[in-house]
């Protein structure tokens, strides 16, 4: 049984009337030990997702969803009190600028120790223990003198390891972390993404690795959803979706990466813009846009389609759907379905 | 390199620049070094990449190229006038000539401004042209980034990210400048919006024939838009020569630290990761010898007590005592 089932996730902003979908009909399911990827570029939802899930959306926003079940438990049918039990114990989130994340007034030791009294019940002494325990899990040079160390004397990536301390301070089940690595440099980057993996191994835990870095996906998930505008438009498994995608807008984002087109003039693009609240199309969401559409696009927006290839097991098979009406063959040009 | 009749449009001779900062109540200043001896060339229509991670002194090289700051010692040549001694008029007349491209477009445009009016005032400063000609090139200039006509009485916080970049590449562009120093000009972008950025960077280079400083910290887009790489840590260049040579064989062990962590889509693209460890030292309290050596795999005693020079070593320039037995 999987950890984590999101089923028909939505998020609403606005007026009821003319509402903004910023998260529409996504799902999404992770189990224990796996490394689930959410790429997409600004605005289209991946970190609206994980709000909603972490119960972060405040009113006026709106979320409903048809199950969202954590590790056997109804967080739809929970109380808030309930709520707050698991958040921070059994699922713990770790965000993007970790020097604004973290309390600017209180030591690393104090905010690890917080979370270890209120979650773990443990005493002063114990707590202080096992917050050096963490940091020194997470490879942070003298540790010991660290737990007294306020966050403004911390580097970007050891204060993103004290947030990785901070989260796994409970043993969770299911880590999602929001763009980890976007503000650190590459060889910190490196480290970092390094220090996650093992760490989610030995814990065997669940990770969702929220990023706008192909890259970093590439290198480390099993599975991988791409978001649009609010749509998850592909999921599928890695290396595959990597190899050959199935929907434009994954080819889109691929062929942009420089890595794509070496010793190209010009980089291939996408022209335009991730539709805003205004102007989203009837249609599919990506058909102003893309290369490949047609006038059937424009009318009706696609549902995710499963997708079999011949060239793959039954295993890739099964994870992968793409929401187009006319997904992409292995040579890269649309199919007609 | 070898003297040659290409014309150098902007050199670099040992530049340096050391900030004194303070530590507080009957301590003296402390000097950081932030940028020590660095020297290039650049020739019109060719592009350098700096390279670095942050505090390498990437910016620091960037507000000196462009005349914000008087570097502490070293020679800057603009088409040949050095600027430290330059009079007010040959400076005031080198000042249009060089232009900057800043990394963050949510921060270097005026909000209170219009787009046309944000690119019609270098003219006005620096040129003779009447309102209408003003007009009339501001116009030209909006539709080669890929801006509308409608978008000239518009106010920034109309534009989404990658319209901003635009408006702030055709500001730098607007003098029709001999050399472009953008600062990290896409890493706050999309991939699909830094492609768009990239190209348009390409093709104005092409037109106007500009020569590109352009700093960043992502060796894809360096290796896409480079002619020449300079690799930077801790203030001084580590490893230069022609992008060819560094990206067909990295040789000093940070810049292949620095390429072996750059995630790669493809298996076959991913190196053996060498793991850097620990970060940056202190600029107040720098290591005695190569700057490298606390979290370099291979320094030796002599790493630890003498600085590396510069020197020549297939076909690039390259700082390290122990080049010659790693590589072998």
């Amino acid at each position: 049984m999987s950890l984590l089932e999101i089923r028909n996730l939505s998020v609403e902003f606005g007026s009821t009337v003319h509402p903004f979908r910023a998260v529409d009909g996504l799902d999404l399911t992770v189990s224990r030990g796996e490394i689930v990827g959410i790429v997409g570029e600004s605005g289209s939802g991946k970190s609206v997702t994980m709000l909603a899930l972490m119960g972060l959306i405040d009113a006026p926003g709106r979320v409903s969803a048809e199950r969202l079940i954590f590790d056997g438990q109804d967080m739809l049918a929970m109380s808030a009190r309930q709520r707050r039990a698991i958040l921070g114990r059994d699922i713990a989130m770790i965000f993007q600028d970790a020097l604004t994340s973290l309390n600017p007034a209180y030591t690393v030791g104090f905010q690890l120790c917080e979370t270890l009294r209120l979650h773990g019940g443990l005493s002063r002494g114990d707590a202080r223990r096992r917050a050096l325990e963490l940091l020194e899990m997470v490879e942070i040079p003298a540790a010991r003198s660290r737990l007294d160390a306020y966050p403004h004397q911390l580097s970007g990536g050891m204060s993103q390891r004290v947030m990785i301390a901070m989260a796994l301070a409970c043993n969770p089940k299911l880590l999602i972390a929001d763009e980890p690595t976007t503000a650190l440099d590459v060889t910190v980057q490196a480290q970092i993404m390094e220090l996650l993996v093992s760490l989610q191994q030995q814990h065997d835990m669940g990770l969702i690795l929220i990023t706008h870095d192909l890259a970093v996906v590439a290198e480390v998930a099993d599975r991988v959803a791409v978001m649009y505008a609010g749509e998850v438009v592909e999921t599928s498994s890695v290396p595959a979706i990597f190899d050959t995608p199935r929907h434009p807008y994954t080819q889109a984002l691929l062929a942009a990466i420089p890595e794509h087109s070496k010793g190209a003039e010009r980089l291939a693009t996408l022209p335009g813009v991730v539709p805003g609240q205004y102007d989203r199309p009837h249609g599919c969401l990506l058909a102003p846009r893309c290369p490949y559409a047609k006038p059937r696009c424009a009318e009706a927006r696609p549902p995710l389609f499963p997708f079999i290839s011949e060239g793959y097991t039954q295993e890739i098979n099964d994870l992968l759907k793409v929401r187009c009406y006319t997904p992409l063959s292995d040579s890269g040009e649309p199919s007609h379905v | 390199m070898s003297e040659t009749a290409v014309p150098i449009i902007l050199e670099a001779r040992q530049l340096s620049r050391h900030y004194s900062v303070a530590r507080g109540f009957l301590r003296g200043h402390a000097t950081v070094k932030a940028l020590n001896e660095v020297s290039f060339r650049l020739q019109p229509g060719k592009t350098l990449a700096v390279v670095g991670e942050s505090g390498c002194g990437k910016s620091t090289l960037a507000r000196q190229l462009t005349l914000i700051e008087q570097p502490t010692s070293g020679q800057l040549l603009v088409d040949g006038i050095d600027t430290a001694t330059a009079t007010p008029a040959q400076l005031k007349a080198i000042r249009p000539r060089v232009q900057m491209v800043f990394q963050n477009p949510y921060a270097s445009l005026n909000p209170r401004k219009q787009v046309g009016t944000m690119l019609g005032e270098p003219l006005l400063l620096n040129t003779s042209l009447s309102a209408g000609e003003r007009e009339a090139a501001v116009r030209d200039m909006m539709q080669r980034v890929g801006l509308r006509p409608e978008h000239y009485h518009r106010y920034p916080h109309m534009f989404s990210g990658g319209q901003r970049q635009r408006i702030a590449v055709a500001r730098a562009m607007m003098l029709k400048p001999e050399i472009v120093v953008a600062d990290e000009p896409t890493s706050a972008l999309d991939v699909s919006i830094q492609a768009q950025i990239l190209n348009l960077f390409m093709d104005l280079q092409q037109e106007l024939n500009a020569a590109y400083v352009f700093i960043s910290h992502n060796l894809a887009v360096v290796e896409h838009i480079a002619d020449d790489v300079m690799v930077m840590y801790f203030g001084s260049t580590v490893e230069t020569g022609p992008k060819s040579v560094i990206f067909a064989q990295p040789l000093h062990p940070y810049t292949r630290a620095l390429m072996s962590a750059t995630p790669a889509i493809h298996h076959k693209d991913r190196q053996a990761k060498i793991k850097l460890v620990g970060e940056l030292p202190s600029p107040l309290n720098p290591p005695a010898g190569c700057a490298f050596s606390t979290r370099c795999p291979y320094a030796a005693e002599r790493c630890r007590s003498e600085v590396p020079q510069l020197r020549e070593l297939s076909g690039r320039q390259i700082a390290c005592h122990r080049i010659e037995e790693i590589s072998a």
